[in-house]
């Protein structure tokens, strides 16, 4: 007996579907098989430094932010410049839990690195910044930071002969203005970029310059242990915002966007370059090692409805647990020496 | 179904494409893929009425907020496989993004 052709043509949609299903999941396997110089490909570094349209590069200006960026005097008590909280010597983090502004005041979470900061996309741990341009105004006129007021601020660069030349160098015609200070920042902290680590050579096929257990870590890295689901790309960030189940009760990217579940007590993704130079981990701080970090991915998280999906307990072994370890180790890249800048003097009246 | 490895692409190929288009024929419905952490469009035009289905054939959960005139909309949560559909019934120019994933961008415009 010959079905309906209705019941027909569904079953063979049923089957179409069945084997569409059975593709999906194929696709899915390949990518997570790809072979190993497929893989590396992805980790691979770009060659220039992008620059926004509205705030080019120019050397006049990388200057000038380099100065704005180690000069206390941009502080309202002339104390604490950018440095104090990013300094070159620890990876451009500090090494508190959470960091210490204008009063000795501490602030409410850990300072970031500024590594690698011009291929991001939103700043500070809750994303509320949308560029480096707009970041730079937080921290100069916040009361717990560096507690400066515009106005004081302008006089005070107005007072120092150099910096006007430098500012109408990099700003011709221009005036010193807090626009001008965060655009001079702003191009200085593009500048900040990670050397080659070990890790980057072996990219570039120097089999030697990663040991064993470096290399089973990367490996790791992108399969069992699924960090790559949010460390990813050359940097080591999707710079998206997850719960990954700290015990605080910071609501972090929550606060912000409200209406998105798992964007409760999420954080922006840390870049994972030249992590080993700068403990302790976290916005809060309360991990001190890679070794416990690692630990808090196998078990030691929370689990509560905004954890990310990708968050999953881990099997993993002593020996998987040092690989991993490893393997961050090698992002550590040999910088240059930073030099700091020779700052003008103020001109007493 | 282990199929020799060329039969199997040429197989998935003939069925996911047919897929993949088979939306354009039901009138108003464009699909938008999510692999690899990126929007498989950067823009796309419909028309006020048409929707946009957000297929998640990546292996991360993923979140789409769309915000242009008549306000903003925000499908939740889509874990890997997942997908929502999205009505534009209003003209102009709307942004989407991700809001786990905000570099992931894409511009979409109603006639
Ligand atoms: C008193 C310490 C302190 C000072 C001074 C300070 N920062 Fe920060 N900075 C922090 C902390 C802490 C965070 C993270 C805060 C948060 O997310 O709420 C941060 C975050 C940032 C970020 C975001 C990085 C990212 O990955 O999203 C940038 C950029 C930044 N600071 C630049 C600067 C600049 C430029 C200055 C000087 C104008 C400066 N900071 C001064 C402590 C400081
Ligand atoms: C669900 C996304 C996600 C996964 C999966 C993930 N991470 Fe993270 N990682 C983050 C986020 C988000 C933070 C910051 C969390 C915070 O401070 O609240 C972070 C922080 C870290 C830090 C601290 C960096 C710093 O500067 O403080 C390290 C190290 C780290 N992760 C390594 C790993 C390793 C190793 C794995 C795999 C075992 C992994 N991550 C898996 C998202 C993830
Ligand atoms: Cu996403």
């Amino acid at each position: 007996m010959r079905p309906p052709r209705g019941r027909a043509a569904l079953a063979a949609l049923a089957v179409v579907l069945a084997v569409a299903a059975g593709c999906l999941a194929d696709a899915r396997g390949w990518a997570f098989a790809q072979d190993n110089a497929k893989l590396k490909e992805m980790y691979r570094r770009p060659d220039t430094i992008p620059f926004p349209a509205d705030n080019p590069y120019s050397d006049a200006k990388a200057k000038l932010g380099e100065m704005l960026f180690f000069d206390p005097r941009m502080s309202g008590d002339k104390n604490i410049s950018c440095a104090t909280c990013h300094t070159p010597s620890l990876a451009w983090s500090d090494p508190l839990k959470v960091s210490i502004g204008a009063g000795n005041q501490p602030m409410s979470k850990r300072s970031q690195t500024l590594l690698n900061l011009a291929w991001t996309e939103l700043l500070m741990w809750d994303g509320r910044f949308p560029s480096l341009e707009d970041q730079v105004l937080g921290p100069l006129f916040k009361s717990d930071i560096m507690g400066n007021s515009k106005t004081g601020m302008v006089e005070e660069i107005n007072a120092i002969p150099a910096y006007r030349g430098l500012f109408e160098q990099a700003f011709p015609g221009g005036a010193v203005s807090v626009e001008a200070v965060a655009k001079a920042l702003a191009t200085y902290e593009r500048t900040i970029v990670s050397n080659k680590a070990p890790f980057d050579r072996w990219i570039e096929n120097d089999e030697n310059a990663l040991d064993a257990a470096a290399k089973r870590g990367f490996a790791l890295f992108n399969g069992k242990a699924n960090c790559a689901a949010c460390h990813n790309t050359w940097r080591f960030t999707d710079d998206g915002f997850h719960d990954i189940g700290l015990a605080d009760q910071d609501p972090g990217r929550g606060k912000q966007v409200p209406d998105v579940p798992v964007l409760m007590h999420a954080f922006k993704t840390p870049t994972l370059r030249n992590v080993a130079q700068r403990p302790p981990y976290m916005h809060d701080g309360t991990i001190d090692g890679l070794e416990a970090v690692v630990r808090h991915y196998a078990q030691g998280f929370v689990t509560r409805p905004s954890l990310s999906p990708e968050m999953k307990k881990l099997d993993l072994t002593a020996r998987d647990i040092q690989d991993l370890v490893a393997f961050m180790r090698s992002l550590t890249s040999d910088d240059d020496p930073v030099t700091i800048p020779v700052l003008p003097a103020k001109e007493a009246m | 179904m282990r199929l020799v490895p060329l039969v199997r692409v040429v197989v998935c190929s003939v069925v996911l494409y047919s897929l993949a288009a088979s939306p354009s024929a039901i009138a108003g419905e464009v699909s938008v893929g999510q692999a690899h952490q990126k929007f498989s469009e950067d823009a796309v035009s419909i028309k006020a009425g048409d929707s946009i289905k957000f297929v998640n054939d990546d292996n991360v959960a993923h979140n789409v907020m769309s915000a242009g005139p008549g306000g903003s909309k925000n499908a939740g949560l889509q874990k890997a496989g997942d997908s929502t559909t999205i009505l534009y019934d209003k003209a102009g120019e709307y942004r989407v993004h991700c809001g786990i994933h905000p570099k992931m961008k894409m511009t979409v415009k109603v006639d």
